[in-house]
């Protein structure tokens, strides 16, 4: 029994208790995985009284994971009853960031000023930082300020730190620390407690965060098909408006006059071509995803295509909309699906920017390839909202109508052709947003 | 002064007020035509109408923003209706005090029956707290 030899010897060692400000670390063979075998827990060396409160310690620390708990309750619960178990004071769990480079606390016992003041500690600096970055179990028998980054842990007057990294799937998830405002040594049992029930911690950790964003998508996937029965019931309303009309009109006097019956027919048909619209953006979204979005491109004059595109679709914002066109910006793209790129963002400055004035620029790239610019002088896209602009399910202002698939499935479409799609916000205002294509080689 | 048999349709969609349009024709109703909110009450400002038919989501003052201007004014007794493709119209017209809602897309019939209701019977209409459910 190695492991259990090594675990009693390193907690026994005088230095570990005191007269040194340095983290002792502790071996870390204990908790991965974590296995509930006397062999594995390196328990061999327990009394039977030792074992039993061992276990039950195990089976009261880990019961909160069994339940579905959200993140922060299931936290807090394991917090309290480490806290009780362990007899310390603090009990702090800080959790990896997106970046994987700073752990952020986001639970305590104890310690509730390191969240209210989202204490952030970089991997490898400070207590929590290098136990992160060693992914072992640090023992820290004085508090000063020489180890530890946070000054909350030294103001707060504790005098000694147990953590343990918190492990799930391979990955480094959080750091779990514990701390006395006493000195104190912890014993074996303790130490192999805490490493027994880390992983177990860890994992339901990540299985409350995986069920929030199983939650979340399915919240946005409800919104996002809330949104869409929104937006093909207006133009059905027109649809069936008309029609219903027109049946009126006609039953009252067949000799209705033609011209009534074609405008009718003429709205009906426009709606209809909305509705068509709408269903193929949801149909666009669910063959980008599945990876089906098949291009068939060919040599185009994107200038030519533009200005085609513009006039057919745009004309009743002609007054607004200027064309800045670049000859001979020939490129290699599906029609299209070019063709649905300038709508797609010709529309948005459209719709997005109320009466504002749009300049359509294409220009010739050294670089890029061919650049399709569509900037106007609107009033802008608040920053929150900037990050997600080309993401699925997205739309911004809720006055703004639309399934928020357009920039979407426009980035989409300007990488499959070897291109990119961004945005950038003038200091002076409006919105710019860009897309390249590919030049033709000639 | 109150205009005999007009209503005010605040609707952001162009062939839906057309369409409108149509209908009040055959109707004998007299419509006022705003895109959203703001043209709304620049309407309001200079006339008077019997009811208000109002879309929910629409740019630069959408129908929640409409309504609490609507409210101020010291002339308010022309029932509004919630005209709305939303999930739960009838939530919506609560949000806003309306007097009534109907759910887009409806039968012509009802909302024929809906607008005579509250240009005919003006007074009761605006009184009446209960949401009238149409469809």
């Amino acid at each position: 029994m190695q492991i259990c030899s090594r675990v009693h010897g390193n907690l026994t060692r005088k230095s570990l208790v005191s007269g040194s400000s340095e983290p002792v670390p502790l071996p870390v063979g204990l908790a991965r995985p974590p296995a509930l075998s006397a062999a594995r827990l390196g328990t061999a060396n327990f009394s039977a009284t030792q074992l039993g409160k061992l276990v039950q310690g195990v089976i009261h620390l880990t019961e909160p994971s069994l339940s579905y708990l959200g993140v922060p309750e299931l936290v807090e619960e394991l917090e309290e009853r480490i806290r009780a178990v362990l007899g310390v004071d603090t009990a702090t769990i800080l959790l990896m960031d997106e970046s994987g480079t700073n752990l952020v606390a986001y639970a305590a016992k104890g310690l509730e000023e390191e969240v209210e003041q989202r204490v952030t500690v970089p991997v490898g600096k400070g207590f929590a930082g290098r136990i992160a970055a060693e992914r072992r179990p640090l023992f820290l028998p004085q508090v000063d300020e020489r180890v530890v980054v946070n000054p909350l842990l030294i103001a707060k007057g504790l005098k000694a730190l147990l953590g343990i990294p918190l492990v799930a799937e391979g990955d480094v998830i959080g750091v779990l620390h514990v701390g006395s405002l006493t000195p104190r040594e912890f014993k074996a049992d303790e130490l192999t407690l805490l490493e027994a029930v880390s992983d177990r911690i860890a994992a339901a950790i990540l299985s409350s965060r995986r069920l929030e964003a199983a939650e979340r998508a399915i919240q946005a996937r409800d919104d996002f098909l809330s949104t869409a029965a929104h937006e093909l019931k207006t133009p059905i309303t027109t649809l069936k408006g008309y029609a219903q009309l027109m049946q009126h009109r006609l039953a009252a006097n067949p000799e209705t006059p033609v011209e009534e019956i074609l405008s009718a027919v003429g709205a009906i048909n426009v709606a209809a071509s909305k509705i068509q619209s709408l269903i193929e953006q949801i149909l666009d979204v669910a063959r980008i995803e599945r990876g089906g979005l098949n291009l068939a491109p060919v040599e185009l004059d994107l200038s030519a295509l533009v200005r085609d595109t513009v006039e057919a679709h745009f004309q009743p914002h002609a007054d607004r909309i200027e064309l800045d066109l670049e000859p001979g910006a020939v490129v290699c793209a599906d029609p299209l699906r070019a063709e649905q790129v300038a709508i797609n963002l010709v529309d948005n400055a459209v719709r997005h920017a109320a009466g504002s004035q749009i300049v359509v620029s294409i220009c010739r790239d050294e670089d890029s390839g061919v650049r399709l610019r569509v900037k106007d002088d609107g009033p802008g896209i608040p920053e929150d909202e900037r990050p997600h602009l080309f993401d699925r399910l997205t739309q911004g202002s809720s006055a703004t109508k639309g399934l928020g698939l357009g920039l979407h499935i426009t980035k989409q479409i300007a990488e499959l052709h070897g291109g990119s799609a961004s945005a950038t916000f003038p200091r002076e205002g409006g919105s710019v947003f860009e897309v390249t294509f590919p030049s033709a080689r000639r | 002064m109150s205009r005999a048999r007009s209503v005010l349709v605040v609707e952001d969609e162009a062939p839906l007020r057309q369409l409108l349009g149509e209908l009040f024709r055959e109707w004998n109703i007299t419509g006022y035509f705003a895109k959203d909110g703001v043209e709304a009450l620049a309407i309001l400002s200079e006339t008077a109408v019997s009811a208000i038919l109002l879309d929910m989501r629409m740019p630069e003052m959408d129908g929640w923003q409409f309504a609490a201007h609507y409210r101020r004014r010291i002339d308010c007794s022309a029932p509004i209706i919630v005209f709305t493709a939303a999930t739960d119209p009838e939530a919506r017209a609560r949000e806003i005090g309306a007097d009534a809602w109907i759910a887009k897309p409806f039968n012509l019939a009802d909302l024929a029956d809906l607008l005579e209701t509250a240009i005919g019977g003006h007074s009761s209409v605006s009184s009446a707290s209960a949401v009238t459910k149409i469809q």
